[in-house]
C-alpha cells in the first residue's frame, strides 16, 4: 500500500536536497513519514533527510522501500504548476503513478535491493552556529574565483572564511551576533573543504534559508536545516580536505 | 580470516621487482599458500589481470580516461594535474599510486578492501552493459579507489584497464600451484632434517621455506655432487631418495595440472578445484564442448626422408592450409544448437565468421562435437585457395561485416576431431579421429566446394619419400604453405597444448634462404627519419625463452613494411609502449630502442640466416662466449600473427635448432 497526496513544492524540495549527493536513492516510507540516507560514491558527502507525514495531505502507507531516480523525478515534476497537489501511488505492475492536475506519469521503480544503508557517523563538533544560507553562498561564490577549496576558521567572536592560491586570496568575516548566532562554542575550530562539493551542497540547501552548521578541527562539517514549513529536516555531512601544509 | 587486498598488492609489488622466473614462482607460492578455494581462484584470476577466462569473451579493458576520472572524484586533484603527471609516468598504475598518495580529500568513512570485494566489484564492472554503463562503471571504480591505499590503487587501475602485465606466464602459475598442492612437502623436509645430514644440506633444506623452487634446485645440485661438496656418502644415500620422492611428487602433480589446463584452459577454476578437492579433483575435468582446448602443435623438419625415419617408415601427410586455425564447438542446449568458434589464442571468433557458423549448421550431422580446421579464403567459383592475408581483413571487424563476408568468402577445411557424439576423442589415435570427423559432417570430401563451405583436409599415407615429395609439391601448387606429417601409430593421440613428434610440419619458402619464417615479438621501436619521419624506422624483435619466461632480442626489423603497415604501427606501438621498468620486465636486451613496448605483438619475419652477434641477447653465451644469435637481413612478410600470443613466438631453442641445421647444410655442401 502506497498512496499519498503532497504539494509539488514539497516534493521538489526533497529531490533538490538529494540530487547533489546521488543519482538514485532508496526511499524508506514508514508509518511516521519518509527517510532517505545516501552517500556519494567517493564517500565525501552524505545526506540524511526526513519528511514527516504531516507534510502530506493524504498518507496511506505500509512501510516499504522504493528505488527512485532523483534527477528524473525532478524532470517529471517540471510538468506541474507551483501550487499543484501531487497524487502518487503504486499500480499493480509496481510502477509509481504520479498525477498532478491533468497530467499523469507512470514510472518504473529502480531496483534498490543492492543499495547500501550508510551509517550516519556520530560527530562531536566543538562549534555550532546558526546563519542564513546566503552568507555562506557569498563566500563560496567569490572563493571559487580564487581556488578550489575554502577554509572555515572559527574563533570565539567570528567565523572567517578564507581561500587563497598563489598570490590571490579572499577573506570573508562573519561576526557573532551579527551575521550569525552562536549555538555552542567549546573551542576554536578550523577545517577546509572542497568548493566543488560545498557548492553542490549549497544548491541543495537553496537561497535564503536558516541553517545550522557545526565545525570541527580538520573534521567533517555538519549542516542542518528544515524545509517544507518545518515538516522536513535535512542533514548534510561533508568530509574535509587534507591540509597540504 | 578475511584476506585483505593490501596483502596481495604487496606481493604483486615484490613480483614487479623480480625478473627471474624461479623467484616469481617462489613469491607466488607464498601468495597461494593457505587460501580458501574461492580466494585462490580470485587471486589467480587477478594475478592474470582478468575476472573470467579469456575464452568467455568477458573483458575489463576500461578506458584509462575513465580511471582518471575516478581518480579525480576520489582525490579531487584536478584533471589537468593528473593529465600532466600521466605524461611523465605513462603507466596507469604508477599514476594512480602517485595521485592517491597526494590525495587531498578525506572521506566520511572507509573500509579495508578485501580480495573478495575487489574481485566481485571488478566482475560487476566487466558485466555492466547498456546506455548508462560508463557512469555505472565510473561509480564502481570510484567506490573501490575510495577505500584503496595507494598501492592497492596501483593494481586496481591496472586490472580495470586490462593492463595488469605482471609478466607471469600461465606455466609459472602452474609451477607455483604444483608446489602448493604437494602437501607431503613439509613432512619430507622434516624427515630429511631428522637425519641430521650435516651443515650444507641442513642450510639448503632450511632455505626451502623461503626460497622454495630455487632452494630445492640447489639442494638437488648439492647432493648430486657429494664428493665435490664433501658430503658423507651414507647420509646422501638416505637423503637422496627423499629428495627424489619430493621432486617426483611435485613433477607428477604438475603433469596432472598441465593436462587439466590444456583441456580446460581456465586456471581460476582449476585453482578452485585444487583447493576444494586436491589433485584428485582435477581428474573430473574433461573435454567439454564450449570450453576450448589448447591446440596441439607440430615439430618441424627439413626433409621428407627424416620425417619418414621418425615416423617409423610410414606416415600420413596432410596439406597444411594457410589460414586461420579454428576450433569449432557444436552442442545442444535446451533443444537449441550452439556453435562457437575459437582461435588458436582461445578467443571467441564466432561473431566474425557468421558464414562459417552457417556452413557448419548446415552440414553438421552429429549430436555434438569439437572439430579443428583451417579457415581459408577461397575463390568463390573455383574453390581455389587465396592468400592468407585476405582473411586478416575479416578479423576484429565490427562494422560492415556483412559486406566483408561477401567480399572475402571463406571455407572451413576440417582436419581433426576432439569430441564426437558425447565422447572425448583426444585419446584416440589419429586415423580413428579422422574417421570420426568424416562421420560428423554430411557428404564431406577433400575437394573444396565453396558453396558447401566445409571440406576435409587433403591426406595421403606414404612410405616412399619420392611420393611424399610429390605430394608436398602438389600442396604448394594448390596454394598451401606445406604439409603436416601425422603419425598413424596407435599412440598418435591428440596432445592438447603441446608440441610433439606425432605431428611434423614441413614447409618451404623458396624465396628465402631460411627454410621457414620466424614469428618474432616486437619489444621496441626506433624513430624513423627521412621518408619515415614521424613513424618508426625499425622495430626491435625478440624470440621467447619459455624456460625462464624471458624475451631476448634477435634482430632489428626495418624492411618489408609498406605505407599502410608504417601507419598502423604508430598506434599499435603507442598502445603497447610504457616505461622500461614496467614493460620490459621479461625482456633481456642490450639494445635500448627509443620506445620500449610490452612483448605482445607477433610478426612473421623472413631472414637470410642466423649468425653470431655481440649485440643481440638471444642464446647469448650459450653457443659462443660473448655472442648471441641474430637473424640476418630480416624482412617483415606483411603478416601480423594476431593468432599467436607472445609466448607462442619462435623460441630460443628453435633458433638454436635452425642455426645448427643451417650449419649442417653448409658442412654437408662443403663435404
Amino acid at each position: 500500500m502506497f498512496e499519498v497526496d503532497v504539494k509539488v513544492e514539497t516534493l521538489k524540495s526533497v529531490f533538490s536536497i538529494l540530487t547533489p549527493i546521488v543519482g538514485e536513492i532508496k526511499l524508506s516510507a514508514g508509518e511516521e513519514g519518509w527517510n532517505v540516507k545516501a552517500v556519494d560514491p567517493a564517500h565525501v558527502a552524505m545526506v540524511d533527510l526526513s519528511l514527516s507525514k504531516d507534510a502530506f495531505e493524504k498518507y496511506e502507507i505500509e512501510p516499504m522501500e522504493l528505488g527512485l531516480n532523483v534527477e528524473r523525478m525532478l524532470e517529471h515534476l517540471k510538468g506541474a504548476k507551483s501550487d499543484d497537489m501531487v497524487h502518487m501511488k503504486l499500480d499493480s505492475d509496481n510502477r509509481l503513478v504520479v498525477s498532478m492536475s491533468n497530467l499523469t506519469l507512470k514510472i518504473p521503480l529502480v531496483d534498490a535491493s543492492g543499495f547500501s544503508d550508510p551509517k550516519v557517523p556520530n560527530l562531536a563538533l566543538p562549534v555550532g552556529l546558526k546563519l542564513n544560507s546566503g552568507e555562506l553562498q557569498k563566500g563560496l561564490k567569490v572563493s571559487a574565483s580564487i581556488s578550489d577549496h575554502i577554509t572555515f576558521d572559527c574563533t570565539e567572536e567570528k567565523l572567517v572564511m578564507t581561500s587563497s592560491e598563489d598570490l590571490s586570496s579572499m577573506t570573508l568575516d562573519l561576526h557573532k551576533g551579527q551575521e550569525y548566532e552562536e549555538i555552542h562554542f567549546e573551542k576554536a575550530a578550523k577545517s577546509s573543504f572542497s568548493l566543488d562539493y560545498f557548492t553542490q551542497l549549497m544548491k541543495g540547501v537553496g537561497p535564503n534559508r536558516d541553517i545550522v552548521i557545526n565545525i570541527g578541527n580538520s573534521y567533517p562539517l555538519k549542516m542542518e536545516f528544515d524545509f517544507a514549513e518545518e515538516t522536513g529536516h535535512a542533514r548534510y555531512l561533508l568530509a574535509p580536505r587534507i591540509e597540504s601544509n | 580470516m578475511v584476506l585483505s587486498f593490501e596483502e596481495i598488492a604487496k606481493s604483486y609489488k615484490r613480483i614487479e621487482d623480480l625478473s627471474k622466473r624461479l623467484e616469481m614462482t617462489d613469491e607466488l607460492i607464498d601468495l597461494f599458500t593457505g587460501r580458501s578455494p574461492a580466494e585462490l581462484e580470485y587471486i589467480v584470476r587477478l594475478t592474470k589481470g582478468e575476472v573470467r577466462p579469456a575464452f568467455e569473451g568477458i573483458e575489463l579493458g576500461v578506458a584509462e580516461k575513465l580511471a582518471v576520472k575516478a581518480l579525480y572524484q576520489v582525490t579531487l586533484i584536478s584533471p589537468d594535474e593528473i593529465e600532466e603527471k600521466r605524461k611523465t609516468l605513462g603507466d596507469i598504475g604508477s599514476l594512480a599510486e602517485e595521485i592517491m598518495r597526494r590525495k587531498m580529500q578525506m572521506s566520511l568513512f572507509s573500509e579495508e578492501l578485501t580480495v573478495d570485494r575487489v574481485f566481485k566489484s571488478l566482475e560487476k564492472i566487466s558485466l555492466v552493459e547498456g546506455k548508462a554503463s560508463q557512469d555505472h562503471k565510473l561509480k564502481l571504480i570510484a567506490e573501490l579507489l575510495h577505500d584503496a591505499t595507494p598501492l592497492e590503487a596501483r593494481y586496481i587501475t591496472r586490472i580495470v584497464c586490462g593492463k595488469m602485465r605482471l609478466g607471469i606466464a600461465d606455466m609459472t602459475i602452474v609451477d607455483a600451484l604444483s608446489y602448493v598442492m604437494t602437501p607431503e612437502f613439509s613432512d619430507i623436509i622434516e624427515k630429511i632434517l631428522s637425519l641430521r645430514p650435516g651443515e650444507p644440506i641442513e642450510a639448503s633444506v632450511k632455505a626451502i621455506s623461503t626460497h622454495k623452487t630455487a632452494a630445492l634446485n640447489s639442494l638437488i645440485d648439492l647432493i648430486s655432487h657429494p664428493k665435490k661438496n664433501g658430503l658423507d656418502p651414507d647420509i646422501i644415500q638416505k637423503v637422496h631418495p627423499l629428495v627424489d620422492d619430493l621432486r617426483s611428487r611435485i613433477k607428477n602433480n604438475r603433469k596432472i595440472m598441465v593436462k587439466a589446463y590444456n583441456t580446460h584452459p581456465d586456471l581460476g577454476s582449476i585453482a578452485n578445484k585444487l583447493m576444494e578437492f586436491g589433485i584428485e579433483g582435477l581428474k573430473t575435468i574433461h573435454v567439454q564442448p564450449g570450453v576450448p582446448l589448447r591446440a596441439m602443435l607440430g615439430e618441424r623438419s627439413s626433409s621428407i626422408g627424416s620425417i619418414l625415419e621418425r615416423m617409423g617408415g610410414e606416415t600420413a601427410l596432410e596439406y597444411k592450409y594457410d589460414g586461420l586455425r579454428v576450433q569449432a564447438h557444436i552442442w545442444n542446449e535446451e533443444e537449441n544448437r550452439s556453435i562457437v568458434l575459437f582461435s588458436r589464442q582461445l578467443e571467441d571468433l564466432t561473431d566474425q565468421f557468421p558464414d562459417v557458423v552457417d556452413y557448419i549448421n548446415d552440414r553438421f550431422q552429429g549430436e555434438d562435437g569439437i572439430v579443428e580446421g583451417e579457415c581459408v579464403p577461397v575463390e568463390p567459383n573455383t574453390g581455389r585457395l587465396l592468400p592468407f592475408q585476405l582473411i586478416s581483413q575479416r578479423r576484429g571487424r565490427k562494422h560492415s561485416l556483412q559486406e566483408k563476408v561477401k567480399e572475402i568468402p571463406v571455407s572451413l577445411i576440417v582436419f581433426d576431431c576432439l569430441y564426437s557424439n558425447g565422447n572425448d576423442m583426444t585419446n584416440e589415435p589419429y586415423l580413428v579421429r579422422r574417421e570420426a570427423l568424416k562421420g560428423l559432417f554430411k557428404d564431406l570430401g577433400e575437394n573444396i566446394e565453396p558453396e558447401k563451405g566445409v571440406s576435409l583436409s587433403k591426406m595421403k599415407i606414404v612410405k616412399d619419400p619420392v611420393i611424399g615429395e610429390t605430394f608436398f609439391n602438389m600442396s604448394l601448387e594448390d596454394g598451401c604453405e606445406g604439409i603436416m606429417a601425422k603419425s598413424i601409430s596407435g599412440s598418435s593421440v591428440y596432445q592438447a597444448g603441446s608440441r610433439g613428434w606425432h605431428w611434423i610440419k614441413y614447409k618451404k619458402d623458396y624465396r628465402s634462404e631460411l627454410s621457414d619464417t620466424l614469428d618474432l615479438v616486437v619489444i621496441g621501436a626506433f624513430h624513423g627519419s627521412g621518408r619515415r619521419k614521424g613513424r618508426y624506422g625499425a622495430l626491435l624483435m625478440a624470440s621467447y625463452d619459455p624456460k625462464e619466461g624471458i624475451y631476448r632480442s634477435v634482430c632489428k626489423l626495418g624492411s618489408g613494411f609498406n605505407d599502410q603497415h608504417l601507419f598502423e604501427m604508430v598506434s599499435i606501438i603507442d598502445e603497447l609502449s610504457g616505461p622500461i621498468e614496467h614493460v620490459w620486465k621479461n625482456v633481456d636486451s642490450k639494445m635500448i630502442p627509443d620506445i620500449c613496448t610490452t612483448p605482445d605483438l607477433v610478426l612473421e619475419v623472413l631472414g637470410a640466416e642466423i649468425t653470431f652477434s655481440p649485440n643481440h641477447t638471444c642464446s647469448f653465451g650459450k653457443i659462443k662466449d660473448d655472442a648471441g644469435l641474430a637473424l640476418r637481413f630480416p624482412r617483415f612478410t606483411g603478416r601480423y600473427r594476431s593468432d599467436k600470443g607472445p609466448t607462442d613466438a619462435t623460441t630460443e631453442e628453435e633458433i638454436i635448432g635452425i642455426f645448427g641445421s643451417q650449419n649442417k647444410i653448409i658442412s654437408d655442401r662443403s663435404s
